[in-house]
This record gives structure tokens, sequence and C-alpha cells, in this order.
């Protein structure tokens, strides 16, 4: 997993408190662990703190999900209650590498 | 940079600027470069000119100089010769023999002359003189030279300079200078003549440097070169041709020109002066590349100026445009930069106010809508349209569009499978981008999007709460009209839609919980404006006129609290105000809201909730008009139901095992008790009811509890605090108390009620009897007065037959006795006719004093006790006086042994307690009569039967029974009461309550009531219904001497009138039958025969003229029986009435 770690991002975009960023969160972190990826972290952006950022990155509502591999860049917009497609894109991230 | 980003306009003009700076910086450059050029041309053509003007000038000025040094060089050359050649001549004149001097001379001269190369002087022969020549041979002859022979030929010829020649000596060429030597004769003598070398001009045309390329001409006038500097080798030679001979020296003395290319083809300005005093030309021929070597060099120079400048400003160009590309270059980078920041921030505003709208809106179509509208304009694409798919089915159905040119057909379904551009982004769940349907090998587009011309598109999944799938698709009619931002942006609109949808079902499901709530509800912030309101309370604003509905927002509810009139609105402001502040937890009051068209009560109730801006309010309103009234109305019928209990005229009580929950006032009097309180007090109540009762009630109390058989109603003994046992009628049901069963007790203290039952019974009874022995006497009547009056007549006629006579007084008798015993039945049914007036009872009673004396006999006392003020009374006197009798002979008969009978009579006053409790009795003023005897009275059986007619105690025989009922009758009939008193061995009192009359007494004329003799010419119209009765009516009345006619009903009688025949009374029964009574034939009759008297007849009291026993005024009546003298009496007095009238 030590390429995992040094090359994958995912960043979660949400508010503090947020009932859906907390949906969002778990969601995540239930997929990380079920991929054996816990060791990623999620770096967790809050937007009132960086709204800047959050702009640049073209995160327009919360929570959102921008996994960051290399030259890839996947938005996930919403809880990611349909985790299939995190699970996706993380298997293709690990395969790549 | 300002934060603000700039608009696509500002960007356009940015990179306006920049194109437009790239080319004002190429003109700029162009014109800096003209400029360069231009300027260097005009200087260079300026310096060219002036160079060729300097050169002009130059040519022309070093010509004339030249012209001017040569001269100077030929005069000094003239002089000198001229100075020899007078030394010549002067020689010559001394005979030419001072040769040596000449020589000397020809020497200084020469040495005079530094310019000359040689000097010599020839003489006239041509032939050497003398010369500086060095071996030269003396006369050597040179008279063939040009030079001598003009001297010699023109003797004028002054200083001739003769074109060049080679010397014969030196074999040099020269340039002969000569001057003639006049003899002292005048004649030629010679000619003294200075050589030049050409090399003398040349080295002095050499030393002016007038350039390796020009060149200082010494011509003769003709053409042959003197000298030339530099080519000096050209002397000699003719320059005849050269346009300063052939063209300039004609036309002018001096000048220049410019001379044509030359043999080595360079063109020269050409100075020239004319010596025409020698005839000598100079010209000075510059040559242009010399004149112009400067220029030439400046021109290079410029040239090379410019060449850098142009290099520079070329070299600059290169940089700028690199510059400008680059800086393009970033404007592009900045304006797509710009563009997609502007693109993003209008995402995000999009997203911003679909989030705000998401917030607000309940319509759900109108914030599709919007959604699809916002979309469009955000990406700046034409159409958008979102998609719901229903579980189970195959169709899509289309929620919301925009932009499509089918607007009609917006709804219609699209297929959900793969094949489509929705179905596909709904089988991968994932956004679908389409850069030109052309080229799409994914799936087809749509027939639909086809016809609408869309090229490219982009779709996105909606994953709905309600576990509905949907999909939001946008579509340009350009080709790769989406970047990546516009996937995240509708990805990210979606996730809106997706969370209003989730937001809705919740808001319509909190909505329907909070509207369902049977309240009005509203939310208020910190500042008491109005956040929400559920539906109950719009509809009661709405109804009531209050707000408008969309103004909640904008209200302050403590603001109207604060302004309403009522104190209850007041005090909800406070407590609201207090809850907010956190100093009261919760809130209830109830409060009247009445209108014009409604009563209504609420109760406010207000609880704090934790808003995010503070501690807000939620109020809510119930309505409890019902409840109010409901306990408004319990509490009233408690009120009324304790009022019942209260006032209940019926002993109430509640008791669970015998212990009393509820006791009334009437069961505490009813039993002796001051008050309901003392008898809850009791322990066990059943010490109310007589101990034999007690297991009886138990049983039943038990029995009623267990749902067993007991009697509802049932009568039981009671006994009251002074021990004295009453007559009780319980009506008892078992009733719910609490959580425990208990009975009630309705009793009835029936004492009382026991006693008038049974004297109502007794009273119906002798009405019944009454009323039967009524109809028994009427009938009776009838009879008698047949047989009474037949007995009469057969009296009168067996006057002459003792026995029959007898017969008939017998028949008579027992008819009178039957008359008798019919009237007192009639009297005792109170049917009786009775004629009540206003009568001095003391005056009857004193008036019967001495027949009661009589009757009493003497063993019995009477005593009489009037009193003084004794109110009259309404009664007929004559029955009153048959009364008093009837009730003294009684009172005699209980008296056989004596004793005393005290007759008094006083006013009293019968009130309602006493008309209360005594049936028939009307409460008022009476006169009393009491009759008091000392017999053995009365036990109370016997007293109860006393009035009761045919009931006596005497033995058979000595009494009818019928007098006391007389008695009775005869005072009810007259409104009045009797009472008995008695107890046995102790006498028997009966009061008689005759009511009082207010009218005067009227004195009755007994001694005017005369009977009249019958008219003989009467004619009187019977009418009576029994035919028997008729008969013998009408069998008297003609045996009187009348006239009848007869008829037996009234109809008849009435026809009969109506005949015309002359009637002088009209004699009628009452009662009959025929539908017709007498009473209402009298009436019609007195319509026909307004004077003809009218007599009535009856046997039965209670008819259409007797009223309450009593006749109607002016009514004549003759009862039923009555003999023929009263009959004769009556209708003489009926007819004699009528003759009065």
């Amino acid at each position: 997993m030590h390429a995992q770690e040094t090359t994958i991002r995912l960043s979660l975009y949400g508010t503090e408190g947020s009932r859906t960023t907390l949906r969002a969160w778990t969601n995540i972190t239930q997929v990380l662990e079920a991929l054996g990826m816990d060791a990623v972290p999620v770096e967790f952006v809050d937007v009132l703190h960086h709204p800047e950022r959050t702009f640049d990155d073209g995160v327009l509502v919360t929570p959102t999900l921008i996994v960051l591999s290399e030259d890839k860049r996947h938005v996930l917009v919403g809880t990611v209650e349909d985790t299939s497609i995190l699970r996706e894109i993380l298997a293709v991230q690990v395969m790549e590498q | 940079m300002s934060d603000q980003p700039k608009s696509f306009d500002a960007e356009e003009h940015d990179t306006v600027n920049v194109r437009r700076l790239r080319g004002v910086a190429r003109t700029v450059v162009a014109a800096i470069l003209l400029a360069a050029i231009a300027a260097t041309g005009l200087e260079l053509y300026t310096e060219r000119k002036n160079l060729l003007e300097d050169a002009h000038r130059e040519a022309k000025t070093l010509a004339v100089s030249l012209a001017e040094h040569t001269r100077y060089v030929l005069e000094i050359t003239d002089l000198a010769l001229q100075h020899l050649a007078q030394q010549v001549e002067q020689d010559l004149g001394q005979g030419g023999t001072g040769h040596q001097n000449l020589i000397d001379a020809v020497k200084l001269t020469a040495e005079r002359i530094g310019t000359v190369q040689n000097i010599i002087v020839l003489g006239n022969d041509g032939r050497i003189r003398a010369s500086t020549l060095q071996g030269v041979a003396a006369g050597t002859d040179f008279s063939d030279r040009t030079y001598f022979r003009v001297q010699r030929d023109n003797p004028n010829a002054g200083l001739f300079v003769g074109t060049p020649i080679t010397g014969r000596v030196e074999n040099i060429i020269v340039v002969p200078i000569s001057r003639r030597i006049t003899a002292a004769d005048g004649t030629f003598g010679g000619v003294v003549m200075a050589t030049i070398g050409p090399g003398y001009f040349a080295s002095y045309y050499t030393t002016l440097n007038v350039g390796s390329r020009s060149a200082i001409l010494l011509a003769h006038e003709t053409g042959t070169v003197i000298a030339r500097a530099p080519a000096n080798d050209t002397v000699g030679l003719s320059f005849a041709e050269r346009p300063l001979f052939s063209e300039y020296l004609e036309n002018a003395p001096a000048g220049t020109y410019v001379s044509p290319p030359q043999s080595d083809g360079e063109i020269r300005i050409t100075g020239y002066e004319h010596i025409d005093r020698y005839g000598l030309v100079v010209a000075v021929a510059k040559h242009r590349g010399e004149i112009f070597a400067p220029w030439y060099r400046n021109v290079a120079y410029h040239t090379l100026g410019l060449l850098l400048l142009t290099a520079f400003l070329a070299g600059s160009m290169v940089y700028a445009q690199g510059f400008f590309k680059h800086e393009e270059f970033l404007l592009v980078r900045l304006r797509e930069g710009r563009r997609r920041y502007m693109r993003r921030a209008m995402q995000q505003r999009a997203v911003s106010l679909l989030s705000e709208r998401a917030g607000m809106s309940e319509q759900r179509d109108e914030f599709l809508a919007n959604v699809a509208q916002v979309i469009c304009k955000t990406l700046n694409v034409e159409m958008c349209q979102i998609l719901r798919l229903e579980p189970g089915e195959e169709l899509f159905r289309s929620l919301a569009g925009y932009g499509w040119a089918d607007e009609v057909e917006v709804s219609v379904h699209a297929a959900s499978g793969g094949f489509t551009h929705a179905g596909k982004c709904l089988v991968e769940s994932m956004p679908l981008v389409t850069g030109d349907y052309a080229t799409e090998q994914r799936f087809e587009a749509s027939t639909r999007l086809l016809r609408n011309q869309a090229r490219s598109g982009v779709t996105v999944p909606l994953r709905l709460s309600d576990g509905g799938q949907g999909v939001l698709g946008v579509y340009s009619r350009t080709a790769g009209a989406f970047q990546d931002d516009d996937t995240v942006f509708l990805e990210s609109v979606a996730y809106l839609v997706t969370g209003y949808f989730e937001r809705l079902r919740e808001y319509r499901l909190r909505k329907a919980v909070l509207d369902g709530v049977a309240a009005n509800i509203c939310v208020l912030n910190p500042e008491g404006r109005i956040l929400l309101v559920n539906d109950g309370w719009q509809s009661f604003a709405e109804e009531n006129g209050l707000q408008a509905v969309r103004a909640w927002n904008d209200l302050n509810y403590l603001d109207v609290c604060d302004a309403a009139p009522e104190p209850e609105a007041v005090d909800l402001a406070n407590a609201i105000r207090r809850i907010i502040a956190g100093d009261l937890d919760r809130f209830a009051q109830e409060y009247a809201c009445h209108s014009p068209g409604s009563r209504k009560w609420f109760r406010a109730m207000v609880s704090p909730v934790h808003l995010d801006e503070g501690i807000g309010a939620i109020v809510m309103h119930v309505d409890i008009t019902e409840l109010v009234l409901a306990e408004t109305e319990a509490e009233q019928t408690k009120k009324r139901l304790e009022t019942l209990v209260r006032e209940a005229k019926i002993g109430i009580l509640v008791h669970s095992d015998f212990k009393p929950l509820v006791a009334n006032e009437e069961l505490a009097t009813m039993f002796g008790y001051d008050d309901a309180g003392d008898i809850m007090a009791l322990g066990d109540v059943s010490m109310l009811f007589a101990d034999d009762e007690r297991e009886r009630i138990t049983g039943y109390y038990n029995k009623r509890l267990t749902g067993d058989f007991s009697p509802g109603l049932y009568s039981v003994k009671g006994v009251r605090l002074d021990g004295a046992e009453i007559d009780l009628e319980n009506r008892a049901f078992p009733i719910d108390w609490g959580t425990g069963r208990a009975v009630c007790a309705m009793l009835t203290d029936v004492t009382e009620q026991r006693l008038l039952e049974e004297r109502m019974s007794e009273a119906q009874r002798l009405e019944s009897i009454g009323q039967l022995t009524g109809g028994i006497a009427h009938d009776f009547n009838n009879l008698l007065t047949v047989i009474l009056g037949n007995a009469e007549v057969l009296s009168k006629r067996s006057t002459s037959d003792e026995m029959s006579r007898k017969l008939a007084s017998i028949m008579l008798h027992a008819a009178k006795r039957g008359a008798d015993l019919t009237s007192r039945l009639l009297a005792f049914a109170r049917r009786q006719v009775l004629d009540p007036r206003p009568s001095d009872i003391a005056t009857v009673v004193a008036g019967m004093e001495d027949l009661l004396t009589r009757t009493l006999g003497e063993d019995i006392e009477l005593n009489v006790d009037v009193v003084d003020d004794l109110w009259p009374a309404m009664v007929d006197t004559a029955q009153l006086e048959a009364a008093i009798l009837n009730l003294c002979i009684n009172a005699r008969d209980a008296m056989p042994g004596g004793g005393y009978l005290t007759v008094e009579a006083h006013n009293t006053r019968l009130d309602e307690e006493y008309s209360s409790r005594h049936a028939d009795v009307e409460p008022g003023e009476y006169v009393m009569i009491a009759v008091t005897d000392s017999g053995f009275g009365m036990d109370e059986e016997t007293a109860s039967k006393a009035f009761e007619p045919f009931f006596t105690t005497k033995e058979v025989g000595q009494g009818t029974g019928l007098g006391l009922s007389m008695v009775f009758g005869f005072i009810k009939q007259t409104n009045g009461h009797i009472r008995i008193y008695s107890e046995v061995d102790s006498g028997t009192t009966i009061k008689l309550y005759l009511p009082r009359a207010h009218d005067e007494i009227q004195e009755t004329d007994d001694d005017n009531q005369t009977v009249h003799a019958a008219a003989d010419y009467a004619h009187i119209l019977l009418v009576e219904d029994d035919h028997l009765v008729r008969e013998h009516v009408s069998t008297q009345l003609e045996q009187l001497g009348y006239t009848i006619t007869s008829a037996p009903n009234g109809p008849e009688a009435l026809a009969i009138l109506e005949g015309g025949e002359p009637f002088d009374l009209l004699f009628t029964d009452v009662v009959m039958p025929g539908g017709m009574s007498g009473k209402d034939l009298a009436d019609r009759a007195a319509a026909l025969r307004p004077n003809m008297p009218v007599l009535f007849t009856t046997g039965y009291a209670e008819s259409a003229i007797i009223h309450q026993g009593r006749l109607d005024k002016g009514i004549l009546l003759l009862p039923k029986p009555y003999t023929i003298g009263e009959l004769a009496e009556k209708v003489a007095c009926a007819l004699n009435g009528a003759a009065d009238k």
C-alpha cells in the first residue's frame, strides 16, 4: 500500500457537524476499510474555513469528494451513498499503480 | 487585480487591447523606421544638394581663383617680359651691343619670375638672342613658332600665351608666353618669351588637393590643354569637343555645369572661368564621387544607422511580438481562467440560488422547472430535462423541461434502457458526457434530441430518497459545449435536486403532522418574528381576515400581541418574551376569542425552541371551544344537577355500601335533619330506614350492584330523626362512582301523598258515585215528572173514589219522595241547580235558630256563635239552610242522650299550604260555619266514609245515608270546603267553608212573587224529546188552558217557528238529541221571535244553561220533576215576564 499512500489523495469538502458530511465521511471510510486502504488519509476540507480553495477546486455543494491520483481527478458529489463508484475508482487506481 | 472577476466583455477588451497594442507597436516601429529613413533621406538629399551646390560653388570659386592666379602669374610674367622687352628694345636701340647685358637681363628676369622655366629673347628673325636655355645654340631659329608669328604678325598681340609646345632644346613641353619687342622705329624687334612648364600649374593645382579624381584644367580657349592636374599627360591635347568648349564657354565666360560622364565614366561638377585677356580657360572639374564622398559616407553611415535602427526595431518588434504573443497567450489563458472563473462563479451562484430555492419552494414542478431554466442559463445551453423513472417502469416520465422546441412534448416518455443517453446514464449510474451525438457510439441519440438539433449533452443520474431514480439531462445545439466543471456542476445540481426531493418529502410529512395537529401553530424567532405557521393558523387568519397569507414572515407576533386590546394578549406576549429570555419553561392560558359570527375559546401554549439564531418560541393556539362549551355545559349541568339535587323535592341519597356519598337538603328535611351535612356525617345511612326494612334494602343493594334483579321502585319505611316513621318511595339504580359503583336512591316522602291519594281516591269515588247518581236522578226526574203529574191528575180525578184517591195520594207521596231522593242525589253529585248569591250568613244562621231549637229538642243545648263582622258568602241560602239543618239532625241523632250543639260562624283564610294539603281547596277567604256536637263521635274509618251516599251509621229506616252526602255535594258545588273532625266519644265537628262574597248582598223579594193566571189565549211551543214527558206535559198545559204545539227536538221546533205560526212561549227541554240543545233552539228562536219568552226544563243540573250548578243570568228554569202547580206557576211567570216587558 505504499504506492497508495503516496499517490492517491482523497479530499472531502464539507462542513463540520453537517449530517450529510458525516454520512459521506462514514461511507468513504467504510469503502477504504473494505478495500484495505484504510491507511489512505482522507483530507477534510471545511468549506467555511477554506472558501477560496473550495472555489478553486470547483466544489459547488457539500459534501463533495475529490479523488486525486497523479493525473486523474474524480469528483463525487453527495454523500457517496452509492459506494460502488468510489470502489471502482479506487480499484482502478490500485490496479494502475 | 481586483477581486471581482472581469466580465467576458472586459476579457475581450483585454484581448483586443493586446492585439491593438501589437498593431500599434508595429505601426510605431514602422513609423519610426520610416521617419528615420525619411529624415535620413531628407538629410542626405539636403546634404547631397548642399554638396552639389557647394561643389558648384567651389568649382566656380576655384576656377575664378585659379583664373586670377593664372592672370597673376601671366601678368607677373608679362611685366617681366615687358621689362625685358624694354631692355631688349633699349638694347636694340643701342644697336644690339649689349648682348651680355641682355643675357644678364634674361637671367635676372628669369630669377625674378620664379615661375618660368626659361626666358628666351628672340630677334626679329626668330633666332635666339639670349636665353636661359642651357646648351642651346645661338641663333637657333624659332621663327616657326606660333608665338613668334603671332607677335611678329600682330604688333598688338600683347602678351601671348601660346599652346604648349615641346621644347626644342629640352624637349619638354612648355607653355610659351611671349611679348613683342618693338623696335624703336616701331618695327618688329623680336620676341621675348618665357616658358612655363605645365607642371608649374599642375603642381600648383595639385597642391590645391581638389581630389584625386577631380581635375583642374588650364586650357587654351581653343580647347588645347595647357595644364591639368592630375593626368597632366593631356597637356597639349585638345578638349575642344568637350562641352566646356563646345557648349558652355560660348554661352558664358564663367559658370558651372555638370559634365556628362567622361571617358572614365565619371560625372563631374565643372566650374570654369574664361581669362579672356589671355585666351585661357581655367576649369575645375570636381569629381562627383569625391564631392559626394562624405555624402556617400553619410549615406553609408545613415544607411548603417537605419539598418541598425531597423535591426533594432525589428529586433524590438520580434521581441515585442514575442512579448505580445506571450501576453496574448497569457491573456487567452487569463480569459480562459476568467471564463472558467466566471463559469464556476455562475455555477456556484446557480447552485446557491437553487439551494436557496430548494429550501423555500414547496411546489415541486415549479422548482424543477426553475432548476432546468437556471441550468440552461448558467451553462448557456439550450435544453434541459429532468426525468424520473418509477420503480418497475420502462419509460421515463418528464418532471420538468426547458428550452425544447416541442414544449408540448416535454412530458413524452423516454426509454429507460441503455439505448438512450438518459438510459445509459442511469444504467451506468454515472455522469455521461457526449461531445457530439453524430459520432456517439455508446448509444443512439433519441429522435427527440435530434429533432431538437441537440449536438452535445450531459446526463447525470438522480438518486431519489423515495427509491425512485431519475436523470438530469442538459443538451446543447453546439458540439462539445460542455466542460469538466459542467459535469460537476450538474452533479451538484442533481445532488441538490435529490436533496430537495428528500427535504420535500420530509417537509410534507412534517407539514402533514404539523397541519394534522388540531391547533394553530406558529414558530417565532428570538425577536418574535413569525418563521412558520401551520395550516390551522393560516386558515384561522384567513377566516378572520387577520393577515395576508404570505405576510407572516414580515410579522412580529409580539407586536401583534402588544397591540391587541385584550389583556390576555399582553400576558401572552410577556410570557413569550420570558420564554425567549429563558426565564420561563413554558406557558399556557385560556382565553376567549369571540367575533360577531362566532364564540370561540382557545388555549395558548408557549414553549421554547432552540434555533440557530437563539431561543425562539413555539406558540400553539388550541381551539378548546368544544371543550369549554362541554365544560361549561358540564359545569352548568353539574350546577343544574346540584340545583336539582339540592332543590329537588325528592330525597336523593347516593351511597356506597350505605356510606353516604351525596345527600340533598330534601333528604335531610325528609328525615328531620337540619341539613344534608348531617346526613353525610352518618356513617351508615341504613339507619335512615326502619329496622325491619334494612335487611330487605341491603339485599336490594347487593343485587343491584351485582346486576341481579332488584326492584327499581319500591316502598319503604323511613325513620325520621325524631323517630317518626314515614312512608317512602324509593327509586334506586346503580351508577358508576369514581372507580367503583354506588347506588343512587331517590326517596320520596309519600306519607302525605298516601293520604292525599286516599283522599283523592275518595273524591274520585265520590265523583263516580255522583256521576252515577246524577245520571240516574236525571232519568228518574223524567219518570217522576210523568208519575208525579199523573198521580196529581189521578188524585184530583179520584175525589169520589176514596180508595183510588188514597192510592193516588200514596203514589203522589212516593213520587215526591222519589223526587226528594233524586234531589238529594243530585245535591250529592253536585248537579243540583243552585242560585248562589251574596248572602248574610249571620242572618241565615240566626233565622234558623228557632227551627234548630225545635228540631234538636230539649235535651240538646244549642249555642250559636256568630262573629259580628262576618263576611257575606256566595251561597244558595235555601240549600245552606237545608245543609245546616241536615248537620244538626245528624248531630241530634249522635246525641240520643242529649248534649251540646254549637253552631258558630266566623271568617277565616285558607292559605296555600292548606290548599296544598287538601284537594279541591282554593286558597282564599272563607266564611266558616262549624257545627259541633258532643255526641259519640266517629272513628277514623267511619269519618272517612261519612260523606259517601247511602252510608249511614243509623239503623235501617232511620236514615237515607244521603244527608252528609248532600251537604258535601252542596258545599263542593258552592266552591266551598267541608272538613270533619271527630273522635269517638268526644263529638264531631263539621266545618263548612263558604267562599266570601265581595258583591253586595241583594235583598230577595219573595213577597212579590205572585202566581199569575194563565192566559187563555197563550200558545205554547212545547219541545221535549221524551215522548212520555212530552205527552204528559202537553196534556197538563192543555188542562191549564194553553194551546200547545209540541215538537220532539230542536230542528222540528225551529221549523215550526219558521213556519210563522204565532207562539207566546217556548217551553223546551235543555238536553235533547238531534244536535240542537234547548239553549240552541232558544237562541235561534230569539232571532225569529225576539219577544217570545223561553222556559227551560231539565232533570239534570249540568247543562247548556247551568254552569257549575248555577243558572245563567236571565234564564227561566223549571227543574224536573215538577208538580202541575209548579208548572202552572212557572209558565204563568214566564208569560207574565214577557207581558211585563
